[in-house]
């Protein structure tokens, strides 16, 4: 209780601080009042769309019955395992190949012949290697993770300005601390933005993972949900992704503000 | 700090360079140039856009390979890149995450002299009016300020010459004079020898001592002049009349009437 609090306090300090406050509620107001009047004037059945009323009810129930929390954390825990091998990988590699050539000649092409396979087509084979509950959803998640970040953190150290090459080598700075103080700040940028990328897609791939096989996670309680023709639960579980991701993704973003206070972003014209 | 230069000679003797294009073709960027600069000399080199200017201060700071020739400071050929030739470019290329202080700091750092010489550090960014800018990031500082900055970085190394491309070539005329002027000052504390390329003919007649005048490509040296104007320089003496009159028509700019 003391974390919703907190994180509701945070909640309304960012709105504060973004200086746009009830403006940003707008929006959200006037689709739950569309939704609302749609569903009120008996205009689409509910079971193709509940009323926003009957999803509340459904989440007051899953929520008090702990059915929600149970499958949320499975799935929110299948995230953080995949995304934090997908973290490291990709980090990593994207450095290594960025940084040396010979990595980046020798493995490439692999990476490039693994990249557009779609995460969800390793399921068959991960099922059979990793087995079908825990192991297999890490795998996907981390595959589909990682290619955002990796791409991400080549892409950053691939755009160091050639001109701070030449300054380094004029000012005769070492290659360890030019890589330390020139390459991996000035990548940093592209590391945070790919992380943030490849967080979405492990939500992407929890879900689907979970919708093909598992009987725990988000994804087999929307499944279920579903064959029940229980429409309710499925916007629960949707909506419930929706706010655990965007707040991950939150916290990744105020880390990048942390880490990223030398440059200036463009807040729109 | 006033010391005397007894060091950077330069002396190129037919320094030419050839790119290889993307096409596996050649460019011929720089025809053969000698040239022989003074310890503690002004030089500023001019000439029309895609001449090989940048490409000459490059090749002696030793950031390219020349296809012919050899290029020596005081008697040594020059093997590479190393502090003793300091480069200040066009854009001031300040590293954006690190603040001016350590901006400046960086060459020092990277030879290991740091911990003894914080001071140095001070000293120079005091020299380049920043002293007050220490702790501050470059996307905080104006065009004209970053420069300096960037000048500081490469002074701080004490270089035997100091190769500046276009330095001022980005700043609004009002700022550009007064930099100008600090360039000066410094020139004057120091005697560095200075390699300065630019585009504008005033500020070169009234930095310098010789101009190198350079031809279209393939880049040569058309002209060399001595500027024997007295300093300090008046910018609108008339002595720079008949320089300039002469500078315009080696450029091939004629005057209309
Ligand atoms: N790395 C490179 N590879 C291939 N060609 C190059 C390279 N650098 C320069 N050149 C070519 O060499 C020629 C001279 O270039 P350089 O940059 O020295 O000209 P510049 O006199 O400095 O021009 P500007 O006044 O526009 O700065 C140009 O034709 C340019 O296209
Ligand atoms: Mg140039």
């Amino acid at each position: 209780m003391e974390l919703v609090l907190k994180l509701a306090g945070a909640y309304r300090h960012s709105l504060a601080a973004g200086g746009w406050g009830w403006k940003r509620l707008v929006l959200p107001g006037v689709l739950l009042a569309l939704w609302q009047a749609v569903t009120a004037g008996g205009l689409v059945r509910p079971i193709l769309l509940p009323s926003p009323l009957q999803v509340l009810d459904a989440f007051v129930a899953m929520a008090g019955s702990g059915e929600l929390v149970t499958h949320l954390a499975a799935s929110f825990a299948r995230v953080l395992e995949g995304f934090a091998l997908a973290a490291v990988l990709g980090v990593g590699l994207g450095m290594g190949l960025g940084i040396f050539p010979l990595l980046f000649a020798t493995t490439a092409g692999i990476i490039q012949l693994i990249r557009p396979i779609p995460p969800i087509a390793w399921l068959p084979l991960a099922i059979l290697w990793f087995g079908i509950e825990e192991g297999s959803k890490v795998f996907i998640i981390a595959l589909g993770a990682f290619f955002p970040i990796f791409t991400n953190v080549l892409d950053g150290v691939r755009q160091t300005d050639h001109k701070f090459v030449e300054l380094a080598k004029v000012l005769e700075v070492p290659r360890g601390r030019f890589l330390a103080q020139v390459v991996v700040p000035g990548a940093l940028p592209f590391i945070m933005t790919g992380l943030r990328v490849g967080l979405a897609f492990a939500w992407m791939c929890v879900v689907a993972a979970e919708l093909s096989a598992g009987m725990k996670g988000v994804g087999y309680m929307l499944t279920d949900a579903r064959a029940l023709a229980q429409t309710d639960k499925v916007i629960v579980g949707m909506l419930a992704i929706g706010v655990v991701g965007k707040t991950m993704d939150c916290v990744l973003h105020a880390l990048e503000k942390r880490i990223v206070r030398w440059k200036t972003s463009f807040t729109g014209a | 700090m006033v010391t005397a230069a007894t060091a950077g000679k330069l002396t190129l003797r037919q320094v030419g360079k050839i790119y290889a294009d993307y096409q596996g073709g050649a460019i011929n960027a720089l025809e053969p140039v000698d040239l022989d600069v003074a310890p503690g000399e002004f030089v500023a080199i001019i000439g029309p856009s895609g001449c090989g200017k940048s490409t000459l201060l490059r090749l002696i700071a030793g950031l390219e390979k020349p296809s012919a020739g050899t290029l020596q400071v005081d008697g040594a050929p020059i093997a590479g890149p190393d502090y003793t030739r300091g480069l200040v470019f066009q854009d001031p290329m300040l590293f954006p995450w690190k603040n001016i202080w350590h901006n400046v700091a960086t060459g020092l750092e990277a030879r290991g002299l740091l911990a003894g010489q914080k001071d140095e550090v001070d000293q120079f960014l005091a020299l380049v009016g920043l002293a007050d800018f220490a702790g501050v990031f470059p996307h905080q500082l104006s065009g004209g300020m970053a420069q300096r900055a960037a000048l500081a970085r490469a002074l701080v190394n004490h270089p035997k010459i100091l190769l500046l491309d276009e330095p001022l070539g980005a700043l609004d005329a009002l700022t550009r004079m007064t930099m100008q002027d600090e360039i000066l000052s410094i020139w004057a504390q120091r005697r560095t020898t200075m390699l300065f390329v630019t585009h504008d003919i005033d500020e070169a007649l009234y930095l310098s001592q010789r101009i190198v005048i350079m031809s279209e490509r393939p880049g040569r040296i058309k002209d060399i002049m001595a500027i024997d104007i007295p300093r300090p320089r008046r910018r609108n003496a008339p002595d720079f009349f008949a320089y300039r009159s002469r500078l315009l028509a080696l450029l091939g700019v004629g005057e209309q009437a």
